[in-house]
């Protein structure tokens, strides 16, 4: 059975650590391989502050909201094993601040002492009129992603820098099953018209007296288009700008000064800071996150592909779960190929 | 008005934040601070800076309420400022635990930190010896930028600085109008204060910078406290324990009982240890005296003898303390008596 994997971002890592995990004493032989043009610290999953918060409302998507907790639940239960550091987990407290009374959030039971923010509070961030705090943790792409190749490597997973022209080359090559895991581009390998970038630019600084993570809600200009400062483990991330639609992965000017405005009005300490670096990602933005299998068939062959794309602005949030159920899928594709022998006896 | 001269002793957080309020506050004072030792070799230099009170027994709860909230507030509008990162003054969240429940669940200073309330059953997890928490954001105020700041201020209204080491009060008071006492435990030998006693507390000094959060044993001995250039981890509190040398079994055991605490301080480099004295004294005095010499009765303000709590109370005992000199200039002072 020979998986290939297309991406090493978040997703594509995590999918193939979930398939290695359940199935690796249960089908022999089984190879993993990943295959993507850009790996660590270049990919979008790298460039984002880590924080573990999904968006507001889950718009009826309930999988999604599953997904997120079980990948909190996952990440808490490493907080005390030795690796924690190298997997670049840790806790961090914060404000969600509103500029009008709002309901409690999807997440209010993932995250750790939630609760809402008291007057003294809001004081210190004048606009703000409503509020939220808790414990939640930081996921840091630039460590995690190393922390898994290492992992994948460990046991054998291959990796290979290329960009996948279809999903038909990788089939031709023997693939048995691909799992696309190809965040903002995957409308090169299938169309997606509900697939669209969602821009972001941030500003890195260093200033290590911030302890907590702020992030400001305004719907009138949308999520992640107002300002957010949260403190990593060496550096600060501020931002945010969420432009649907912009492909350009070039740092702009109107945006850092946007969002460095913003972020100086909302935290006057910022002021002093030292910048260290801009940087742009594109969020891989869809209505819910698409994962799925699908039968693709090319003249007389047909070969199987899960799709575990579309994270939006919430990638390292839900990773762990979506990672799971992609897992399970490919399980499902086994069975149907009887693959999978019933009893986990081997010799 | 004649420019009355105000000497300030000591140049630890308690000195100079009373040389400030006396200066920002009574322009017709010039004000000179004398002390030994300056930032960075000052007691709080090493402190953590965490601001949380404790209770002192024989002191008006209303008068240390007070001590407390003036000090929280106006660290809180530096936080709340561009003077931040200058200041070293910033807001820290965490977890203060017990492995006993306390019998008071909500001390005096609930209602003046951020956001009081008791840790939930999903928070107690982490902590499996422990029954029962609060969870808090305070201010963490380093006196390694603070101190130099307040210095900074108190040069912006005149304020003078000297370098030296202070001896004999009746001598100085001969060229002052008065005199504010904040030498911290040298009171015990500049006053002959014999309630006075160095607490000893040792602190590791580490680089964990992915810890955000507080975490303080109820019992004061296990904190971990992060920082902007290192975690304090600790601690100790060995009365009458005048030991200025690193204990390294000290440092043995505090970095067990934090790593159990904390187990990803496991993977933290050691930076470099550091000693100080607390200046204990059942309370804090902040009360005024009179030196009496040829003819003249000089106001001594006595502040000292904070314990753990100098950058705690620093600012609402110089208010205090300010008041106290206020109303010595204004009053009569009493007969002279032998």
């Amino acid at each position: 059975m020979r998986v290939c994997i297309i991406g090493a971002g978040v997703i594509g890592l995590s999918t193939a650590q979930s398939i290695y995990q359940h199935f690796h004493d249960r089908i022999a032989p089984l190879t993993i391989e990943v295959y993507a043009d850009v790996f660590t610290p270049l990919t979008t999953s790298d460039g984002a502050a880590g924080l573990w918060q999904p968006y507001l409302y889950d718009k009826g998507n309930v999988q999604e909201t599953k997904w997120n907790k079980e990948t909190f639940q996952y990440l808490l239960s490493c907080l005390s094993s030795p690796d924690s550091v190298r997997m670049g987990i840790f806790l961090q407290s914060g404000y969600n601040l509103c500029t009008e009374h709002l309901p409690d959030p999807s997440f209010k039971d993932a995250v750790l002492g939630f609760r809402q923010l008291t007057q003294r509070e809001l004081d210190m961030f004048p606009g703000y009129s409503f509020g939220w705090f808790n414990t939640a943790l930081m996921i840091e792409g630039k460590t995690y992603l190393p922390w898994l190749m290492d992992w994948l490597r460990q046991r054998k997973v291959k990796f290979y820098q290329r960009k996948i022209g279809s999903f038909k080359e990788l089939a031709d090559s023997g693939a048995d099953v691909i799992i696309n895991c190809s965040g903002v581009r995957s409308g090169d390998l299938q169309p997606d018209p509900e697939l669209q970038p969602g821009r972001g630019q941030i500003i890195k600084v260093d200033a290590p007296w911030l302890k907590h993570w702020v992030i400001t809600h305004d719907s009138s200009s949308g999520v992640y288009n107002s300002p957010y400062i949260i403190p990593g483990s060496r550096l600060v991330t501020v931002g945010g700008v969420f432009q649907v639609g912009n492909w350009n992965l070039q740092n702009c000017s109107v945006d850092h000064e946007g969002i460095w405005e913003a972020a100086c009005k909302l935290e006057p300490s910022l002021q002093h800071a030292r910048i260290v670096e801009d940087w742009t990602g594109l969020r891989p933005t869809r209505s819910k996150v698409r994962l799925e299998k699908e039968t693709i068939r090319s003249g007389p062959m047909s070969f199987e592909v899960i799709h575990n794309y579309g994270h939006g602005g919430f990638g390292l949030t839900i990773h762990r779960g979506c990672a799971e159920e992609a897992a399970r899928l490919f399980g499902q594709i086994l069975e149907q190929k009887g693959l999978l022998a019933h009893s986990k006896s081997r010799l | 008005m004649k420019r009355v001269k105000v000497l300030v002793v000591g140049a630890g957080v308690v000195g100079l934040s009373t040389a400030v309020c006396v200066a920002e506050t009574l322009p017709y004072c010039s004000v000179t601070v004398i002390a030994e030792k300056f930032s960075p070799d000052t007691t709080g230099d090493g402190a953590a800076g965490i601001l949380l009170p404790k209770e002192f027994p024989d002191i008006p709860l209303e008068r240390q309420k007070r001590w407390f909230k003036e000090s929280f507030d106006h660290l809180l509008a530096i936080a709340d400022s561009p003077q931040a990162s200058d200041a070293g003054v910033y807001l820290s969240s965490g977890y203060h635990i017990f492995k006993d429940i306390p019998c008071d669940k909500k001390p005096f200073w609930s209602d003046f930190v951020l956001g009081f309330r008791y840790m939930t059953d999903r928070e107690m997890k982490r902590f499996p010896n422990y029954k029962f928490g609060q969870a808090f954001t305070t201010l963490k105020c380093e006196c390694l930028n603070y101190l130099p700041w307040l210095e900074k201020r108190l040069r912006a209204v005149g304020g003078q600085i000297i370098h030296e080491k202070v001896t004999d009060l009746q001598k100085l008071a001969l060229n002052y109008d008065a005199i504010m006492n904040c030498s911290g435990l040298s009171s015990r030998f500049l006053l002959k204060d014999e309630e006075v006693y160095p607490i000893r507390g040792q602190i590791l000094k580490v680089s964990a910078p992915w810890l955000k959060n507080f975490i303080r044993d109820g019992d004061g001995n296990t904190y971990i406290y992060p920082g902007i250039r290192y975690v304090s981890i600790g601690g100790t509190r060995q009365a009458d324990d005048w030991r200025l040398e690193v204990d390294k079994e000290d440092s043995k055991g505090i970095l067990e009982r934090c790593c159990r605490l904390e187990p990803s301080l496991r993977a933290a480099q050691v930076m470099g240890e550091w000693v100080g004295l607390r200046p204990g004294r059942a309370n804090p005095r902040v009360e005024r005296q009179y030196l009496h010499l040829q003819g003249r009765q000089v106001p001594v303000v006595h502040n000292y003898g904070h314990g753990g709590c100098g950058v705690t109370l620093s600012w609402g005992t110089a208010l205090d303390a300010l008041d106290l000199l206020r109303q010595s200039l204004f009053e009569k002072p009493p007969q002279a008596r032998l």
